[in-house]
């Protein structure tokens, strides 16, 4: 299998009045092609901001990124000039976020907005981007795809601007789609017809997929391979299955026993973990689950776990393992 | 069942205008259409469906911060509907409100001793030496002890800021509680905190709670009785347990089918639906599912279903129910 993205050591800091903010501390990860790799996490564990990252879409100033490896089909992303990036962008990989109402420009008409990547990346004339863009509707399942084209995003239901986002992504044929929460502010049955489409297109195009959500059963539905991040960093790695039936890092653990499940049994009390996520300006010391972990103890508190790799490619930073 | 509360045929319509202003638009938003429910003594009746259904204004029609456009509130009794405001004030002590957003609905300029004390100053409870006694007490309860009484909520974070929401929400002893999708904006492990102590409080207190929300895992954990809305009307009433285990109207099976469980390596036979919840797409003398329903057929369109008894206490607005158990 080919190597599509890599990251090692990936750290992303940026610059505050109280202090550096360190959203990333320190995160490998590899996609290879056609794989679905998940990373969830809660808000501020940095799992966006890594996505970010990757695409090069930080501004920096603020943001501070350094990384060992970070490379795309074995271009190295932090040195490549910009015109290389902007054709990765879209073409090698593309991104559809969570909010497409933000992502989408109020002042152009969904038609203008579709047509553009194709005629930059593409080399398509007007004419031909334009019934490019009514098929790459009709293939995200929008009902008259003439009408939508004319449309401004702000005349489109949410459902329907997150599936020109996407249309939007995979107009150019990426290798890779990075989606950052991209069925969090849909509704549950828009979600599941969202989640079906992106699953259908991956297939369809042989694409890598990177799903970064904080929801369960998103990974659960989406992804072959998982991440689990906590406080800037990867706290463990594992095959879908693996991680779901047998998860090893007690953050995961106890993120797993607090989701409230509409199959469980509700007479039995939700597991809640206390306290809440660290601050990034100024992270504990050791582990950053150490001050909510139920098994924590003095090593925990001083020192940052090692990666401790176990059988069937899982990783985890926990001591306990080690 | 003893109704504390109990709603009637609950109307809200609103008007809403399109277009330039000299060539309006205007249109009537059914948001609201002929709702009914009762809501029993120490009992969490969850109000569900998606975005547009109606759930939140029903939550906002209760304790009048809207006014229903007709139908009937029916307080122990009392008519809450078009109840003028200045007697509404004592009904208002006996039913509060928490909602979604924690970091809109506390005043950035209070500290969280004079949130909680708040209501007690605009009933006139209390002596200034005591409301600071309470308010920490108050405070203590949900979980935030300590000098929490003089801290502002900035300092906190966003399950935090929820605890002092439900605090004050208890200031005045109520009865009911109107809960707006509290948890909605929640981390998941701040998510889990916040429906315990909720159930925790309800339970000590013997409240009754109206429990707003679009999560059907949370709701499941929290309410003794579900009402599923679509577009305004009431499409399924039943028991939790009944409703999660064998749920009758096609939506509710499609809402329940929808939900990604964490689980790979369980496989579900699940109904997808197709379109989204339009009110334009809703004929006017037809179910308003029709248009997205899996099991629609002959008199779909040519009336609203109305709710039937399926089983004991458990109501369904569907000419075609579905039979299959659920998870």
């Amino acid at each position: 299998m080919t190597r599509l993205l890599e990251a090692e050591d990936l750290r992303v800091s940026f610059r505050h009045k109280e202090g550096d903010a360190l959203a990333v501390r320190g995160v490998d990860l590899h996609v290879d092609e056609g794989e679905s790799l998940g990373i969830v996490g809660e808000s501020g564990s940095g799992k966006s901001v890594t996505s970010l990252a990757l695409m090069g879409l930080l501004q920096s100033p603020p943001a501070e990124i350094r990384a060992d490896v970070l490379t795309y089909d074995r271009i190295d992303l932090a040195r490549a000039s910009k015109r290389v990036l902007q054709d990765l962008r879209g073409k090698g990989m593309a991104m559809v976020f969570q909010e497409p109402m933000t992502s989408l420009d109020p002042v152009f008409t969904v038609g203008n907005q579709l047509a553009e990547p194709l005629m930059l990346h593409l080399g398509m004339s007007k004419r031909q981007a334009n019934t490019r863009s009514a098929e790459l509707l009709a293939r995200v399942e929008i009902p008259d795809p003439a009408g939508v084209l004319g449309s401004y995003p702000h005349q489109l239901s949410g459902g329907m601007r997150q599936r020109v986002m996407i249309a939007m992504a995979i107009s150019c044929k990426p290798k890779l789609l990075i989606a950052d929460e991209p069925t969090t502010a849909l509704d549950v049955t828009i979600q599941a017809q969202v989640l079906e489409l992106i699953k259908d297109l991956q297939k369809e195009n042989g694409m890598a997929l990177v799903m970064i959500t904080h929801d369960m059963g998103v990974i659960a539905e989406t992804t072959d391979r998982v991440a689990v991040m906590y406080g800037g960093l990867i706290m463990e790695t594992a095959g879908v299955r693996d991680l779901f039936a047998n998860p090893l890092h007690p953050y995961t653990k106890a993120l797993l026993a607090s989701i409230p499940r509409p199959d469980a049994d509700p007479a039995k009390r939700l597991y809640a973990i206390p306290g809440a996520s660290p601050n990034p300006v100024n992270p504990p010391s050791g582990c950053p689950f150490h001050p909510r972990c139920e098994l924590s103890d003095a090593r925990c508190a001083s020192d940052l776990p090692g990666k401790t790799i176990t059988g069937g490619n899982r990783m985890a930073r926990c001591w306990r393992l080690s | 069942m003893n109704a504390v509360l109990s709603v009637r045929e609950l109307k809200k319509y609103f008007i809403s205008r399109s277009g330039p202003f000299w060539k309006p638009k205007i249109r009537t938003v059914k948001a609201v259409d002929g709702v009914s429910f009762d809501l029993g003594e120490n009992e969490t009746l969850g109000l569900v469906g998606e975005s547009g259904c109606g759930k939140s204004t029903t939550g906002s029609l209760l304790v009048r911060l809207l006014d229903p456009t007709s139908g009937s509130i029916l307080y122990r009794g009392t008519e809450l509907a078009g109840m003028p405001e200045n007697e509404l004030a004592p009904i208002r002590k006996k039913m509060q409100m928490i909602f979604q957003d924690p970091y809109a609905s506390l005043d950035p300029m209070m500290t969280l001793g004079a949130v909680v004390a708040e209501p007690w100053d605009i009933h006139g409870l209390y002596g200034t030496k005591e409301r600071r006694v309470e308010a920490e007490k108050l405070l203590a309860l949900v979980g935030l002890e300590g000098d929490y009484a003089k801290r502002y909520p900035h300092e906190l974070s966003g399950g935090q800021r929820q605890r002092v929401a439900i605090a004050r929400s208890l200031a005045l002893d109520p009865e009911i509680l109107i809960a707006d999708e509290p948890t909605s904006a929640l981390d998941v492990s701040v998510k889990a905190q916040i429906i315990n102590l909720l159930r925790d409080i309800r339970d000590r207190r013997g409240l009754s709670m109206i429990f707003v929300s679009h999560d059907l895992g949370v709701v499941r954990h929290v309410s003794d009785r579900i009402v599923v809305m679509y577009l305004g009307r009431v499409m399924e009433e039943g028991l939790s347990k009944d409703i999660f285990a064998r749920p009758r109207h096609p939506y509710t099976r499609a809402l329940l089918d929808a939900i990604p469980l964490p689980d790979p390596s369980r496989i579900r036979e699940r109904k997808r639906i197709r379109g989204e919840a339009s009110l334009k797409d809703a004929l006017a003398d037809a179910c308003p599912f029709l248009p997205r329903c899996p099991n629609k057929g002959a008199g779909c369109d040519s009336q609203r279903p109305p709710l039937a008894e399926l089983g004991p206490g458990h109501r369904c607005a569907c000419l075609y129910p579905d039979t299959k158990e659920a998870f």
